[in-house]
């Protein structure tokens, strides 16, 4: 560096990036603390949130035999696969026909697909209801995940048209000239390059759904609900230590499927080519 | 190259789309200027096919206008604080990150992977009036039963919102400062004197889009929150949504419903259409 | 030729994107075995053409024929026709062995087989030691030769090469260039070779089709289409060549300048009507002119030393400028060489200078 930048720098008053690496610092703080307490106080053997007594494991033990709670777990977790399974297959589909597809039904197409993604999540819900109250179709589990997929379908087809977008065409073109057919191209090359972004992608909607809350408390019915509505009805009662523990589990699982998108996002430049050197063909 | 092929495969997930999400509504609308049978079932009205505009009438002239008001400034409190903050965030993270910057982000975005709910019940369990902060408060000698009511409040309310909706403010904001060009940064920074100045005139009109994304993510949500003002507020605090998941839920007039949700709709209208022009702009210029 | 000598036949070929045409009223033969390049600006249609050929996009009118068969609706996955692409098109996530296999495996060949001959190409092309590389790993003239292999393998009737040596700096372009060749004498195969780079076409090619704006301008071998231009865009694509607008006359041309010029003016080009005059620079002799040769006064406006040679611009008439190139030989050297603002006389054989449809 310069003298002349170096006096430069001095010169600006306040360091500014040390402002805002403890502004950083303080903000990841806040937003860790609440969590942390919440994982703690989970642990205490006291029902109070202000004396730590000691550890223990009851609030688990509770929370464990609790039947309700317990098929609201797995409740959660089937709903989520299935949401998960449904939405990354309609998302990816979505993706291709709006990157590939001519014509002018890809523009609307386009804004129909990012509506659910700013729409508030309580409109949609409320319509859902009103559909479900319509066709006659009771609220159950199967309702719940009709709502779940709906608004997850845009969330994959963001991430997988990104990454499509990038994708060469001749690689598909080079399957289709050695033999393969479009399917197969699809099948043995592109879904191949396109794997990062839809495994990321399949991840995001399986914590979406297994978090959600809006959509669920619209669309749940009389029998197992997912945990969030759970705890949703809980809270209404009453502050319970029990939800400690039912927090941090939802918190380590969550955390673990979250951790897991992290690699996947760093694979991705491993199997990307090199920048292209050559202008793209005329 | 089979020309139907592409197109095809818009029509498995554009039905689900349209029977799931348009279709939903167009009967929220069809509710609002209708009513219910004797059974209890909604009765749809289509605008001037036999509408029923005395819902519009008891949403627009009675007590659910503050409801309303209520929504938009709590939304738009909570947009301009995260953008108080997130924009500082996410710039420093962007340009000062170097090869950890994604890791940081991470480190960020981590805590909203958490449940809605539980993070909503985390701030309980810190600010009740049986919670943490009161015990700390009250060893520390503050008299009163609390010592300090922090719930209740419409701070409480706005600060958990403030909470739920800060990751989308910092992940657009922090795309565009790493697409931005440093040197501009640099070129700003010799013509004009402060790094205020810089600020104004280089760094926030190159960063513009990514502040408009952020600001219609945190906002649209936030005005249609409930889960944060029924916990954390009073029912002086109430949002419009509340009032629609209790319409709803708790057994109220389902088409008065439907007309509080076209009204809130209306109301944010204005921030989607926004939104969708400048990201299909982005697109165009192959920002996206 | 019969239709049986030829490997592609196209007739009358029209493809329009939208409004636009990028390829109009093509007929073009193409014959088995032989090294057919086609050489035009970007933009001319070749790389519409070549796509065509391979099925990925479909003719608005016309017939492709392959080995005598019309194929305009046939798949490219069922066509006996194999592309090297300009970007290469490698499949990242499969090994070199895998690449080149590709094609093979599509066809259900015997693994046993599919293995000898995957090893045979591998070494045509000299990568045999990287057989598991990925193609991240490689260079990118390596790059260059896998895509190459993985067309081959499958010995397909017509090899398509869409400038394929663009992304390759000059010294290994060159010697691609001789490998191509090469390879192409060895296997037999008919190849087709799209490029913008003349020289490229002129050092690989048995026959070379000029294209413009979608138009077939010129079918021949090199000498033909550099010797004997069929217009004035080919004159100025291949090579340099110095063009002056003037009118038919019965016996030459005359230009703007009114100065009378005797040429050859062929039977189709009726007198009066606007023509180019062509004269490669190199038929240009500056000095005295000898017996039988056509010669023209002017001044010498510029000089530009390039090494092996000299090139003059001499200024015959107002806005009339030729350029001759001159060999530094032993004579040639320092200050023997003519100076700027000195009278030359140009000269030239008649049959040198060529008049061509404007």
């Amino acid at each position: 560096m310069s003298a002349v930048t170096a006096e430069r720098k001095r010169r600006t008053g306040f360091d500014r990036p040390r402002f805002l690496w403890a502004l950083y610092t303080a903000m990841c703080l806040y937003l860790f603390v609440p969590i942390l307490v919440v994982v703690i106080y989970s642990f205490n053997s006291s029902k109070s949130l202000q004396v730590f007594s000691g550890l223990s494991f009851r609030w688990y033990r509770t929370f464990w035999n609790d039947p309700d709670i317990k098929n609201s777990l797995v409740a959660s977790f089937e709903v989520a696969a299935v949401t998960m399974v449904v939405a990354t297959i309609l998302g990816t589909l979505l993706a291709f026909g709006l990157v590939r597809a001519r014509g002018r039904l890809g523009g609307s197409a386009n804004i129909l697909m990012l509506l659910p993604l700013i729409t508030p999540e309580i409109v949609t819900a409320v319509g859902l209801l009103l559909l479900f109250g319509l066709v006659g179709t009771p609220l159950s589990l199967k309702t719940i995940m009709l709502g779940h997929i709906t608004f997850s379908i845009s969330y994959v087809t963001v991430i997988v048209r990104a990454r499509l977008s990038l994708l060469n065409r001749e690689v598909e073109e080079a399957a289709m000239d050695l033999g393969a057919t479009e399917l197969g191209a699809l099948r043995l090359v592109t879904l191949p390059a396109l794997y990062p972004a839809i495994a990321a992608s399949a991840l995001l909607v399986f914590v979406l759904s297994f978090d959600d809350f809006v959509t669920s408390v619209f669309t749940s019915g009389a029998g197992t609900s997912p945990l969030p509505v759970r705890i949703y009805s809980l809270l209404r009662v009453g502050v319970s230590p029990e939800i400690n523990a039912v927090g941090t589990t939802m918190i380590a699982i969550t955390l673990a499927l979250a951790l897991g998108l992290l690699p996947l996002t760093l694979w991705r430049r491993n199997t990307e080519p090199p920048a292209p050197t050559v202008p793209a063909p005329e | 190259m089979r020309r139907g092929l592409w197109s095809s495969f818009l029509v498995p997930p554009g039905l689900w789309l349209a029977a799931f999400y348009l279709a939903p509504l167009g009967l929220i609308v069809a509710a609002s200027f209708g009513s219910v049978d004797f059974l209890g079932r909604v009765l749809y009205k289509w605008p001037f096919h036999g509408w029923d505009l005395s819902n519009y009438h008891t949403v627009l002239s009675s007590a659910y206008l503050p409801a309303f008001f209520r929504s938009l400034l709590f939304a738009l409190l909570t947009t301009g604080l995260c953008l108080l903050i997130g924009y500082p965030v996410a710039y420093v993270i962007a340009r000062y990150g170097g090869r950890v910057r994604h890791l940081l982000v991470v480190v960020l975005i981590l805590p909203w992977f958490v449940d809605y709910l539980i993070r909503v019940y985390a701030w309980i369990v810190l600010l009740g009036d049986n919670g943490v902060v009161n015990g700390w408060l009250g060893d520390l000698g503050m008299h009163g039963d609390p010592p300090v009511q922090f719930l209740g409040t419409w701070f409480a309310v706005v600060g958990g919102l403030f909470y739920s909706y800060f990751p989308f403010m910092v992940l657009p904001i922090y795309a565009a400062v790493e697409r931005m060009d440093s040197s501009l940064v640099e070129a700003g920074k010799d013509l004009y004197g402060t790094p205020w100045q810089t600020f104004r005139h280089v760094t926030f009109p190159a960063t513009f889009q990514g502040v408009v994304a952020g600001v219609v993510l945190v906002f649209l949500p936030a005005a249609g929150d409930f889960a944060n003002s029924e916990f954390l507020g009073s029912p002086d605090t109430a949002m419009i949504g509340n009032v629609i998941n209790q319409t709803f839920n708790a057994g109220g007039y389902v088409p008065l419903g439907g007309t509080l949700t076209v009204c809130f709709m209306v109301g944010i209208a204005a921030f989607m259409v926004f939104y969708l022009r400048s990201a299909a702009r982005a697109s165009r210029e192959g920002a996206m | 030729m019969s239709d049986a000598d030829l490997t592609i036949a196209l007739r009358g070929v029209v493809k329009r994107f939208g409004d636009q045409y990028a390829v109009k009223r093509l007929d073009l033969d193409i014959a088995k075995g032989s090294f057919f390049s086609i050489l035009g600006p970007s933009g001319c249609g070749k790389t519409t053409t070549l796509r065509m050929i391979a099925g990925f996009e479909q003719p608005d009118e016309g017939h492709i024929l392959l080995e005598g068969q019309p194929v305009e609706d046939v798949p490219p996955y069922r066509r006996n026709v194999n592309t090297v692409f300009q970007s290469y098109a490698l499949f990242e996530h499969l090994s070199l062995f895998e690449n080149i296999a590709f094609g093979l495996r599509r066809k259900k060949v015997a693994k046993a087989e599919i293995t000898r001959r995957v090893g045979e190409m591998l070494e045509l092309v000299r990568l045999s030691d990287r057989a598991k590389a990925k193609p991240r790993q490689l260079s990118g003239g390596q790059r260059q030769r896998v895509a190459l292999a993985r067309a081959l393998v499958n010995l397909p009737a017509v090899l398509l090469l869409d400038e394929p040596l663009g992304a390759l700096d000059l010294q290994l372009r060159k010697t691609m260039q001789l490998e191509l060749k090469h390879i192409q004498r060895e296997v037999g195969i008919t190849f087709v070779y799209v490029t913008h780079d003349q020289e490229e076409a002129l050092t690989m090619s048995d026959s070379i089709a000029v294209m413009n704006l979608g138009e077939l301008q010129q079918v021949g071998n090199a000498e033909d289409v550099y010797e004997r231009p069929a217009n004035s865009f080919v004159a100025q694509f291949i090579g340099i060549s110095n063009l002056l607008d003037a009118t038919a006359e019965r016996d030459g041309v005359k230009l703007a300048s009114g100065l009378s010029l005797p040429a050859a003016v062929p039977a189709d080009i009726a007198p009066g009507s606007s023509v180019c005059l062509s004269i490669r620079p190199e038929k240009l002799a500056l000095g005295p002119p000898g017996d039988g040769r056509v010669s023209v006064e002017g001044t010498i406006v510029e000089s530009v030393y390039m090494g092996t040679v000299t090139h003059y611009v001499i200024e015959i008439a107002p806005a009339a400028r030729m350029i001759a190139v001159a060999q530094n030989t032993e004579d040639a050297s320092g200050g023997n060489r003519p100076a700027v603002g000195s009278r030359a006389t140009l000269s030239w054989r008649a049959e040198h200078a060529l008049v061509l449809a404007s």
